[in-house]
């Protein structure tokens, strides 16, 4: 199958085995690849029932079609697992270099199941396949453990590692690889923790096989040149996404002090313009990306003296305006340590933020930290959380299940202000005046994450106190973006360039030799929406409309400060957006799809999972 | 035609060698590629690309004369290539590439693709004839 | 007349008449941004920035007949 590299690869840490086995024609026809696999192979592979950090879960491991082939933006892979924060269906997407790699060494997708005794790590190259012991490495930072990998097997090795929080099972735990890339979201890194897996390492020397390699590199060759044509070309990549954190306090929407405000004063100093001036070593790309985002940095004062990739936006938002940190030098101190102990970012600033928060309240008390101190705007009480949090020593070990499981144990009101949905911390868009963003983080299918859709521009352009249509908007982005990760590609091309959709499915056809039209393409995209919805269906008990809302703080508590002020979002709009939203979707009123729907998107092998859920 | 780089510009994307196999192997398999980027991290966090500078030593340690000057280039004839890998060794920026899958060498025939398409322009031709597209 | 040359940068293209990523703008006088946008119809919130001449200036900065604007969109983040 051309596009495919025609084989998965299939690994057995219990019995310490592996099997390689022909890319399935089916699988490839219908999901086309990366979310698309990790979606349908999640519902036939992970039983009904298993526990996210036990032997049954499976970690997936899949490109796309398109992964590797000379295109803009071709270097994305997606890891999916049960997720341990959700406990539905958790992906998450990482750039970096491994994706093609995997191609390379002839595989579509890894999956990867049971759990070792020992710390092991899965070695690839090509079809040799070799589970090895891994236990000098296990203990080690997620950054510096890659480090030592590169050096023992070399450096033209491609390597994902999890630090000490995925291996101390944190429900954030991220999967790390090129030395700032991170599957950050639901907690994949903690699943590979549970599988006493610290690394996976992958070296390929095999071609993918192209539908028509004279129309691949004739098609190309045409995107690249229109990327370098678009305007901002050169100028959007000095910041990458760090140049919105201006604009994004400009309308209010900058997550600040554990969500309170959308509006920090002190954003001039850790924008995008901060990391050019102070920090900044060179760019960093993703394979085949003519606009890196990834500002490899070096921040260096009297107390510290690192590297990191970033900030990146989200941590900008999470980690300096989410726990006040002022200033872009602590930002990226605070992101390191969060790289290297191999916590996400996000949900890191999100929950270190919420803790703040309880301290502040005196839910979390002087005596409870050792007398301690949990300060906002403390880049010293940011770090020693942090490593409690990944070591899960004390209050750490209770906010190392993220800030859903910390609030019910914490009780006292403090779910009010545990900034999530499904148990996943929200990301870097204060919403409570933003109706399509809101819908877009609520119905987002992993949990509060941005990346399904983005639509804060949209609000802005249609009106921040309209509602209507916003469902409609949300949902066709809630394709788009998806997509992208079906097919893993980068979606920055699109959103940053501007670059336009329908150069696709032209590449797609050269590639590949199936000929779609964009809004076909789409359709799958739309399939796999229902598919995940209906693994949640099936996995969380009552799953439905009632954990599609977002926390208490958003519904009743006013925006306290700058250009969005005494808003927020009662609970009668985030009904109308809920309404409207399940009925574009074909879904009933408690977000449930219909046995019509399920027909209608090829999903009938999912209709008597859920008829019983039916009211 | 003269093939230089500018290390502090890469950012280490693989378009130069991706596109080079394909345009030479019509195969998508940057593995091929007839240049090297090697990225330094986590410390210094640099990338360095090295392209070939056609400066022969290749062809003077050739036992059967499969590398011969063609205007200012060196060209490889992968028919008469025995397959000896003596120019590999020699190279002294190691951009003679070997490939398990190949029996000759890969070598640089200034074609200029990745002069054309490096989003960076840190490939760059001295003499400013091949410029990246759109310039 | 003479016209300010504009172009812009990512997704917020759609909100501009015509949907049109290069335009030229007639300028009789000198304006800011903001001002220019507001005649286009565009929220000047949908602009995170500008480039005038290869500068980077506020949306309150004054442009005239032969400046050249590039206009950016808002990123979406990481």
């Amino acid at each position: 199958m051309n596009g495919y590299a025609g084989h998965i690869l299939r690994v057995n840490l219990t019995k310490r085995t592996h099997t390689i086995s022909p890319l399935p024609e089916d699988l490839a026809r219908d999901y086309l690849g990366g979310r698309g696999f990790v979606a349908k192979l999640m519902w036939d592979e992970i039983p009904q029932g298993a526990d996210p950090l036990g032997p049954d879960n499976k970690i997936i491991a899949a490109p796309g079609p398109l992964t590797g082939v000379f295109l803009p933006g071709s270097g994305k892979l997606e890891f999916g697992a049960k997720s341990p924060a959700s406990g539905g269906y958790g992906d998450s997407n990482i750039g970096g270099h491994i994706s093609p790699e995997i191609k390379y060494a002839g595989f579509d997708a890894l999956i990867i199941e049971g759990v070792a005794t020992e710390p092991v790590m899965l070695v690839i190259e090509d079809h040799n396949i070799e589970i090895r012991p891994a236990s000098e490495y296990w203990g080690k930072g997620a950054l510096e453990s890659e480090a030592m990998l590169k050096n023992d097997l070399g450096e033209d090795f491609q390597i994902a590692t999890i630090g000490p929080a995925g291996e101390n099972l944190v429900y954030f735990a991220c999967i790390s690889h090129d030395f700032g890339r991170q599957a950050g979201r639901t907690g994949v890194g903690a699943v590979m923790g549970s599988k006493k897996l610290k690394a996976i390492a992958v070296k390929g020397t095999k071609s993918v096989p192209l539908a028509d390699t004279k129309a691949t590199i004739e098609v190309g060759k045409k995107m690249f040149e229109a990327c370098f044509e678009k305007p901002g070309f050169e100028e959007w990549t000095p910041q990458g996404t760090a140049g919105v954190t201006d604009w994004v306090n400009e309308v209010g929407a900058f997550p600040t002090r554990n969500f309170k405000s959308g509006y920090f004063p002190k954003h001039q100093f850790i924008n995008g313009e901060q990391i050019v001036t102070q920090i900044k070593v060179t760019d960093k790309a993703c394979y085949s990306c003519p606009i890196p985002c990834g500002k490899y940095s070096h921040a260096k004062t009297p107390k510290y003296d690192v590297h990191v990739e970033g900030p990146e936006y989200e941590t900008i938002a999470l980690i300096g305006g989410n726990t006040e940190i002022d200033n872009i030098k602590d930002c990226a101190y605070a992101n390191y340590i969060c790289d290297e102990l191999g916590l996400d970012s996000i949900s890191a600033g999100n929950v270190i933020g919420f803790a703040m928060e309880c301290y502040e309240k005196g839910v979390i008390k002087g005596e409870d930290i050792d007398g301690r101190t949990l300060n906002f705007g403390s880049v010293d009480d940011f770090v020693w959380l942090a490593n409690d949090i990944a070591y899960r020593k004390g209050v750490g070990n209770v906010l190392a299940e993220g800030v859903k499981t910390a609030s019910e144990k914490f009780g006292e009101d403090t779910a009010r202000f545990a900034i999530q949905v499904k148990g996943v911390e929200w990301s870097g868009y204060e919403a409570r005046y933003a109706p399509a963003m809101m819908l877009s983080y609520i119905t987002c299918d992993v949990g509060a994450h941005h990346n399904r859709s983005w639509a804060i521009t949209y609000d802005v352009a249609s009106g921040r106190d309209v509602m209507e249509g916003k469902a409609q908007r949300t949902i066709e982005l809630q394709h788009i973006r998806p997509l992208f990760d079906m097919l893993c590609l980068c979606r920055l091309q699109w959103v940053e360039l501007g670059f336009e959709l329908d150069w696709y499915p032209q590449i797609f056809k050269a590639v590949t030799g199936r000929e779609f039209s964009f809004e076909e393409l789409l359709g799958f995209s739309e399939r796999i929406w229902n598919l995940t919805r209906c693994y949640s269906l099936r996995e969380i008990e009552g799953f439905g409309r009632s954990f599609d809302y977002p926390p208490a703080r958003f519904m009743e508590e006013p925006i306290t400060d700058g250009p969005t002020e005494g808003k927020f979002m009662p609970r009668e709009s985030i009904d109308y957006l809920l309404d409207d939203y399940y009925k574009l979707r074909g879904w009933d009123n408690n977000g449930i799809p219909s046995q019509a729907q399920l027909s209608k998107m090829k999903l009938e092998f999912a209709e008597p999972v859920i008829a019983p859920l039916r009211k | 035609m003269r093939l230089v780089s500018d290390s502090s510009k890469c950012s280490g994307c693989k378009v130069c060698q991706t596109l080079c196999a394909l345009v030479h192997f019509d195969e998508n398999n940057p593995k091929k590629g007839a240049l090297k980027i090697e990225g330094k991290f986590p410390v210094p966090g640099v990338y360095e690309v090295t392209v070939c500078n056609q400066c022969g030593e290749c062809a003077a340690v050739c036992p059967v004369d499969a590398i011969t000057l063609h205007g200012t280039t060196w060209i490889l004839d992968r028919d008469t290539c025995i397959g000896c890998m003596a120019c590999v060794t020699a190279c002294p920026i190691g951009v003679m590439m070997v490939h398990p899958d190949e029996e000759a060498p890969i070598k640089c025939d200034d074609c200029g693709d990745c002069v054309r398409y490096c989003p960076r322009e840190a490939i760059l031709d001295a003499d400013g004839e091949v410029k990246r597209m759109g310039r | 007349m003479g016209v300010i040359k504009v172009s812009v940068r990512g997704h917020a293209v759609e909100y501009f008449p015509g949907q049109e990523e290069r335009f030229d703008f007639p300028a009789d006088k000198p304006l800011t941004i903001r001002q220019m946008l507001d005649i286009l119809g565009v929220n000047p919130l949908l602009i995170m920035m500008a480039n005038v001449n290869g500068v980077k200036r506020s949306k309150d900065y004054t442009i005239t007949a032969g400046d050249e604007v590039l206009l950016f969109s808002p990123p979406s983040g990481g």
